[in-house]
């Protein structure tokens, strides 16, 4: 019974921000660029938004700024570059936030993620570079694509708590970039390695690329590429994705600063927004359904990734 | 909670900067931010006329409040909206000085390739800092 109250809270949680994105589009139809409203009522409900996509992000484990961009670029009045902007600042300020206790906690690992987050920090900026010489049409195309890819690698990627790495590759042992993770409950101590180093610079390269191109955190493709393909465990795949945004995002957000496209009345509501949903999900976590709450989040994203591609296709302007 | 019981030197020292800078940063951002909205001082583009110009490319937003790409901002930033990006300029900023704060670490135990990363990334955000790379220097 119990079970069943906080399923329909999560799900009225939920609910509210699809209701809130519809609001938000039929008021920006009928007011074309939001001109209709006073100048305070977007930020306030674009705070709103972010206040509840901060909430159910943290259960779903999904990125705020995988959520942020297609939503808000959707069913906002704001030009995609400022979207863009505002994504990749809620992005890098999570993911800031976070560092410095996954760091002392060692469940993210700093010679892990340094030359990953180089490759991927220097393709972020030729990602903002493409994102801003592209007309926004195809930027919207891209975008609606990779939302709907992410949505499928969301469902269907398995994960592994202890992968196997019966050998670690010779530059992963020159940066040492393997630890030892200790157990909760059992104090148990799992040493750690990976392999594949140079595939898994191959494939930041790109992760790179999509998170400067599109202002979305990259924590959904980071997380696979350390755990499956690099083989570290998965809580140091976790941990270590989320601090390597913090690199990620500073640089691709220099581009998006010195090209205009981060508009504080925008950004800030959004990022301040985020945060202190983020800090509700959290405590929410034991309580929530995460998997049910897992499964409405992806439907939201595959809904927005649609949006944004039709959007882009000029069938749903 | 998982985790190693005593964080390595190198992420010690870098949690602990970055904890600092971010902290500045978003109560830098959140109070600017607060000036900015309370109207306590005049922006350059008054908050009413925003509606008009955030569905524009960011382009031709710059060009129609006659601001410049790049650091360009930097010269109205007597106006409550640039002086906001103050905030986000120390959180695109803040892990800068972490990076150079744990170099010594990597190169006392003769990591230098470790050293070299810390030093190449440096140097990627600051090019992307300059706006040499976006054209907006």
């Amino acid at each position: 019974m119990r079970r069943l109250a906080v399923l329909a809270a999560a799900a009225a949680v939920l609910a509210f921000a699809p209701e809130a994105a519809t609001a938000a589009d039929a008021a920006a139809a009928q007011a074309g660029s939001g001109a209709d409203l006073p100048w305070w009522a977007w930020p306030l409900i674009l705070f709103v938004v972010c206040f509840f996509l901060g909430i159910v992000a943290v259960p779903a484990g999904v990125g705020g700024g995988v959520l942020f961009v297609p939503i808000v670029g959707g069913f906002f009045p704001f030009h995609l570059d400022f979207v863009r902007g505002a994504g990749l600042l809620v992005a890098l300020a999570s993911a800031l936030s976070a560092g410095p206790a996954l760091l002392q906690s060692g469940l993210a690992s700093l010679r892990l993620a340094l030359p990953l987050a180089v490759v991927a920090s220097a393709s972020s900026i030729l990602g903002a570079m493409i994102g801003f010489a592209l007309p926004t049409s195809a930027v919207q195309v891209a975008l609606g694509g990779t939302i709907l890819a992410i949505v499928v690698l969301m469902a269907v990627a398995k994960r592994s708590e202890y992968p196997e790495v019966r050998e670690p590759d010779a530059i992963s042992v020159a940066l040492g970039m393997n630890g030892v993770l200790v157990e909760a409950g059992t104090g148990r101590q799992i040493p750690w390695q990976v392999h594949r180093t140079p595939a898994g610079l191959a494939v930041f390269f790109v992760i790179g690329i999509l998170a400067g191109m599109f202002g979305l955190g990259a924590g959904w493709a980071n997380l696979p590429a350390l755990n499956l393909l690099m083989g570290a465990p998965l809580k140091i795949s976790a941990g270590t994705s989320s601090f390597i945004l913090s690199l990620v995002d500073s640089s691709a957000a220099w581009v998006y600063l010195n090209k205009g496209a981060v508009l504080p009345m925008i950004a800030v509501p959004s990022v301040i927004g985020m945060m202190l949903g983020a800090k509700i999900g959290a405590k929410l976590l034991r309580v929530l359904p995460a998997a049910a709450v897992r499964k409405l989040v992806l439907a939201l994203l595959a809904f927005a990734g649609l949006r944004a591609l039709l959007k882009g296709l000029g069938v749903w302007p | 909670m998982t985790g190693t019981t005593t964080p390595a030197p190198d992420q010690a020292r870098y949690a602990r900067l970055l904890a600092i800078g971010t902290n500045t940063g978003l109560a830098t951002l959140a109070i600017l931010f607060g000036v900015y909205m309370l109207g306590a001082v005049d922006p350059h583009v008054p908050h009413e006329r925003l509606p008009d110009l955030w569905h524009l490319p960011a382009a031709d937003f710059l060009e129609l409040v006659r601001l410049e790409a790049g650091w360009g901002w930097t010269a109205r930033i007597a106006h409550a909206d640039i002086l906001t990006l103050i905030g986000i300029v120390m959180l695109a900023f803040c892990s800068v000085p972490c990076l150079i704060a744990v170099m010594p670490i990597y190169w006392a135990s003769g990591q230098r390739v470790l050293f070299a990363i810390c030093g190449i990334e440096v140097a990627v955000i600051a090019m992307a800092a300059s706006g040499y790379l976006s054209g907006g220097h």
